[in-house]
């Protein structure tokens, strides 16, 4: 080695070194900037407290901070720091959170039965919110042996949505019966339009058509029924529906077993498919990929065309970390959340209100689905996800996609799910 | 005389030609084989690339076809509405503090086990590489537990630790495979010059393992920025946010703006191409101003 | 004589205290990878992996001890035996693949040419983008309503191959170990070309310049240095095979659609700790951390054997 290149070399490993230490300084002053308290919870700032809490739409991002805006406007002391996580993620970082002991003060549940199992982290929100003024669908997940403990954020209800424009093209009248919706799913296959945008890959869709169809049949009581295993889903008449989703599957879109649910959907704004189950939350994501989409929404057809259902369930539910140091504060977010004002808002914005008497104002289209929802519940069911009993079966639903290629028969799918009901006299 | 030599087969001139013609032969087959191959590779990044100068709307009518124009409006839109500013930052000071410290360790460990003769050593070896085999998903919990016994919650530590950690097991693999081949003379002429053992690793060792050292960094760097479920589980504050989590939060529960998570890709994915690119044009001036003086 | 009776134990002293001061120097450098590793790898993977003796839901106080309940629960788990069987089928087609494209793509770059660099570059993009993004696209460009492959396939006169390719049971896994292979060939080649850039330049020249023919050269002076680089390529190629979640999980969704065809072990686990619709019930989380153990003890025999193949040529070369 000549002397430059030692010295060259030695230079090299000096700068590395140096480099080494100037970065771990840096990060360190980094790190020493962007310290805070230790744990998700929010903090206090001359009277002013801030309250930390998760939402699990990113997409709601503007309307929910319209809402947080008008609860700071309300108590000017408070206000929130809402934290948006990915919805696929959003569990299994509450979970850490809460095993972990550090999670944020106003805890969200999704859905009435993930609630319940997350109560033993709560404290009730008590005598701030009127049980009475809360819908049925609220009242069932947040009411505990009297005590109100916590406060969906908003509802949803899912029914079958199908395209206006379509239908009118081809002179057809969305189906009130079985048999009515197999005549139109053959009519339209004829014409060569897809009927069913029926994304699988999750098996959320199938799962909701299933509940939907057995909804269908039962009626109201449907969670009741069989949850107490006064009816079961083993039952000739019951089976049905699961027979109907393989009935069905000729009229679904094409490699729809492994069609994601944004791509369904996305069929379906663009008019390449007529019918597909969803929500009220899911209008706005088919205007965004065609903001011109002409769809409205009808309930579940029943075997008879007695009554057509829908099925309702809680977004998410807010209530108090028992190991918040904010309890107060919180306390006072998720009783707001229950009033009027708020309500109005997610009315207006994000989707059905959990409180009574409020609707939602203005015109266009957003609100047109929307009423056109709450006409179509009859009867409204309940989402099996909110009911301890029932929960299972989703977990069941997911590991069923043999139904779609063969291995699973409508009996066989039906067996299954009757075996994660919990059923309780 | 050299025509006569050219027209005898297996002298040196003949198969000098012969070996020339192969090699333009090769070549040009090589060059197309490689056009190909890059054909097929950028294929999904082209459409990537393209996708982000859609809207939503355009990109189901048209997901493949080129835009309606190459205005830079999502590229704007994600730059503002995920705080790219703040989580570019938080990216390269995590991914480079991780980087460094992770190598830094592991070039220390890895030639005490390739180098320094002591019992254990293959079982520490061991020890550091079965890091390789544990799935993050299981342990994240307990990681996260102890991260807030420790009080680092809320800080950028967390990962920068974990990072670090999750970085040897590549760092000692690639280095101990490197040091183990180079040939112990070279440590003994320097102890007999007298240097000290961290002399002698320091100065005679160390420069020569800048190129695996630069593999291990790309190794690790590029996983760690494009990571996004460490981040997640402990960035849960704005100001701490990386780029990966700005991209994830365009992904909403019933609606994602693909516009904008395209264009986050693409922001994210320049500083590395850069960064790699003028990593190793450094690397290769530095192996062939070695490989001349011989 | 004298001078020499003294000089041998001073040689051994001296011996002993060197080994000493190695030793010492030796638990000096891995002090820093002993601390780190001790501390946030192996503490908290013990700190896991014993949940699964016990019957722990995630949620609540972890229950009683259930001994190896778990496991022969997993013995019994057709699907996630499925699972497993699929990372042995990306690995071992990542083996083959790698180890003969990605080379040859490295060899091929390695040479002296003017676009090299920006071939570099192209060849690395895979790895850099993020999994999230390009699994879409990936997926997108398979749509059977929206993608363009099946069109393409048309284009060209090959419609008879059209394929409802990530909903045939026949196709999804081929297909995702595809796109598994297209970002992992990325690395690959990026490590190689490391490694060949390592090969002293005027070896290569001298052998040539001898008449080796360029196969010769090949085996004889580039595939000895290149020994390190295949150890780090395929070791680290078990890890990815048997570790995939984050392109699959995004191509194929979190239960491995069509009816588990595409389910690997990472989806597996990370569905079974945090279900969707619940938390962990039913110690959930215990068995996916039962089931983590099977994937750890699966990978580490993978690389073992890898190691210890590669080790033994790599010895028996250099």
């Amino acid at each position: 080695m000549t002397d430059l290149d030692e010295r060259l070399q030695r230079l090299v490993s000096r700068r590395r070194a140096l480099q080494g230490a100037g970065g771990l300084a840096l990060a360190g002053l980094a790190g020493g900037l962007l310290a805070g308290c230790g744990s998700d919870s929010g903090g206090d700032g001359g009277g002013s407290t801030t309250i930390a809490a998760w939402h699990e739409h990113p997409e709601l991002r503007r309307p929910i901070e319209e809402l947080l805006t008008a609860f700071h406007a309300a108590h000017p002391s408070i206000s929130v720091d809402m934290s948006y996580k990915p919805a696929d993620q959003y569990e299994a970082l509450l979970q850490t959170a809460l095993v972990g002991g550090a999670a944020p003060d106003a805890l969200g549940f999704l859905g009435a039965a993930r609630f319940r199992q997350g109560l033993r982290y709560a404290t009730p929100v008590g005598a701030k919110v009127d049980p009475s003024r809360l819908t049925l669908v609220a009242k069932a997940a947040t009411v505990n042996d009297g005590k109100v403990w916590g406060v969906p954020l908003a509802s949803f209800t899912v029914g079958l949505f199908y395209n206006r424009a379509i239908f009118a093209e081809h002179g057809l009248e969305p189906p009130k019966s079985w048999g009515e919706l197999m005549t139109v799913a053959r009519t339209l296959q004829d014409k060569g339009v897809t009927p069913f945008s029926m994304p699988a890959q999750d098996m959320i869709i199938p799962f909701f058509f299933y509940m939907l169809a057995v909804t269908a049949i039962l009626g109201e009581t449907t969670v009741e029924d069989l949850a107490t295993g006064r009816r079961k889903l083993t039952e000739p008449e019951l089976v049905r529906a699961a027979q109907l989703m393989i009935d069905c599957q000729p009229y679904y879109n094409k490699g729809f077993a492994a069609v994601p649910y944004v791509e369904g959907k996305a069929l379906f704004a663009q008019g390449r498919a007529a019918m597909i189950i969803g929500g009220t939350e899911d209008y706005a994501g088919y205007i965004d990929v065609n903001p011109k989409a002409d769809v409205g929404v009808i309930g579940f057809p029943s075997p008879d065309g007695a009554l057509q259902s829908t099925v309702s369930g809680n977004d998410i539910i807010y209530t108090i970390n028992k190991k918040s140091p904010h309890k107060q504060q919180t306390a006072e977010f998720v009783a707001w959340l229950a009033s009027d004002e708020a309500q109005q808002i997610v009315a207006n914005r994000i989707g059905v209100p959990v409180v009574r008497g409020v609707t939602p104002t203005g015109a266009g289209d957003r609100n047109r689905v929307e009423r056109e929802f709450i006409a179509a519940g009859n009867p409204a069911g309940i989402v099996w996800l909110e009911s301890d009993a029932l929960i299972g079966c989703f977990g069941v639903a997911q590991r069923s996609a043999g139904i779609f290629t063969g291995s699973l028969d409508a009996a066989g799918f039906a067996e299954a799910m009757q075996r994660a009901i919990v059923v309780s006299s | 005389m050299s025509s006569e030599a050219a027209r005898i087969p297996g002298t040196a001139t003949a198969a000098r030609r012969r070996r020339r013609l192969r090699a333009f032969g090769s070549s040009l087959s090589g060059q197309a084989v490689l056009a190909i191959a890059c054909l097929a590779i950028l294929a999904p990044c082209w459409f990537l690339f393209v996708g982000s100068f859609k809207s939503v709307e355009e990109f189901f009518a048209s997901p493949f076809g080129l835009p309606a124009s190459f205005a830079p409006t999502n590229y704007r839109g994600a730059w503002e509405e995920a705080n790219i500013p703040t989580a570019l930052v938080n990216s390269v000071v995590v991914t480079v503090a991780s980087v460094l410290l992770g190598t830094a360790v592991s070039c220390l460990a890895a030639y005490a086990i390739a180098r320094l003769r002591f019992r254990g050593a293959a079982l520490v070896q061991l020890l550091i590489v079965s890091g390789l085999f544990v799935p993050t998903q299981v342990i994240s919990i307990a990681v996260f537990i102890e991260m807030r016994q420790l009080g680092l919650l809320g800080t950028i530590w967390p990962l920068i630790l974990m990072y670090a950690t999750l970085g040897i097991p590549v760092g000692v693999i690639v280095l101990v495979g490197f040091f183990r081949a180079i040939p112990r003379e070279l440590s003994e002429a320097a102890a007999i010059d007298g240097a000290t053992p961290w002399r002698t690793f320091l100065d005679v060792i160390l420069p020569l393992a800048r190129a695996p050292m630069m593999t291990v960094a790309i190794l690790n760097g590029v996983w760690i920025w494009n990571d996004y479920y460490l981040p997640l589980l402990f960035s849960t504050r704005a100001e701490l946010q990386t780029l990966p989590l700005a991209i994830l939060s365009f992904f909403g529960a019933y609606s994602t703006d693909y516009g904008l998570v395209f264009a986050g890709v693409v922001i994210s994915a320049i500083p590395v191409v850069l960064v790699y690119v003028l990593m190793t044009r450094r690397f290769i001036a530095g192996v062939t101003a070695g490989s001349v003086k011989g | 004589m004298g001078v020499e009776a003294t000089a041998q134990p001073t040689g051994l002293v001296r011996a002993r205290v060197a080994g000493f001061a190695r030793r010492r120097f030796a638990l000096w450098l891995l002090l820093p990878a002993l601390v780190l590793t001790l501390g946030f790898y192996v503490l908290p993977t013990v700190g896991s992996y014993w949940l699964a003796f016990f019957d722990w839901d995630g949620l609540g106080p972890v229950g009683g001890f259930v001994g190896l309940d778990n496991f022969s629960r997993l013995l019994h788990d057709d699907s996630f035996l499925a699972a497993a069987l699929h990372n042995v089928w990306i690995f071992v087609v990542l083996l083959v693949a790698t180890n003969t494209v990605s080379l040859g793509l490295a060899m091929l770059i390695d040479r002296k040419f003017a676009l090299r660099n920006v071939y570099r570059a192209i060849i690395f993009l895979p790895y850099v983008l993020s999994p999230l993004a390009i699994g879409f696209i990936w997926q997108v460009l398979l749509s059977p309503s929206i993608g363009i492959l099946n069109p393409a396939l048309d284009a060209v006169g090959l419609g008879g191959l059209q394929r409802e390719w990530l909903a045939d049971p026949g196709t999804a896994l081929w297909v995702v170990i595809a796109a598994l292979a297209w970002q992992w060939n990325a690395l690959a080649t990026v490590v190689f070309l490391a490694g060949l850039q390592s090969v002293p330049g005027e070896l290569r020249d001298a052998a040539r310049i001898d008449g080796a023919r360029p196969a010769r050269v090949l085996r004889d002076v580039t595939l000895p240095f290149l020994a390190p680089a295949f150890t780090t390529v395929n070791v680290l190629l078990a890890v990815f095979a048997f570790r995939a979640f984050d392109l699959v999980y995004v191509l194929t969704g979190p239960l491995g659609a069509p009816d588990g065809e595409t389910l690997v072990m990472g989806t597996a686990v990370y569905t079974t700790a945090f279900p969707t619709g619940q938390f962990s019930s039913g110690a959930s989380f215990s068995y996916a951390v039962a089931q983590g153990i099977f994937l750890t003890a699966v990978l580490g025999l993978a690389a073992f054997a890898l190691l210890a193949f590669l080790g033994r040529r790599e010895k028996r070369v250099l």
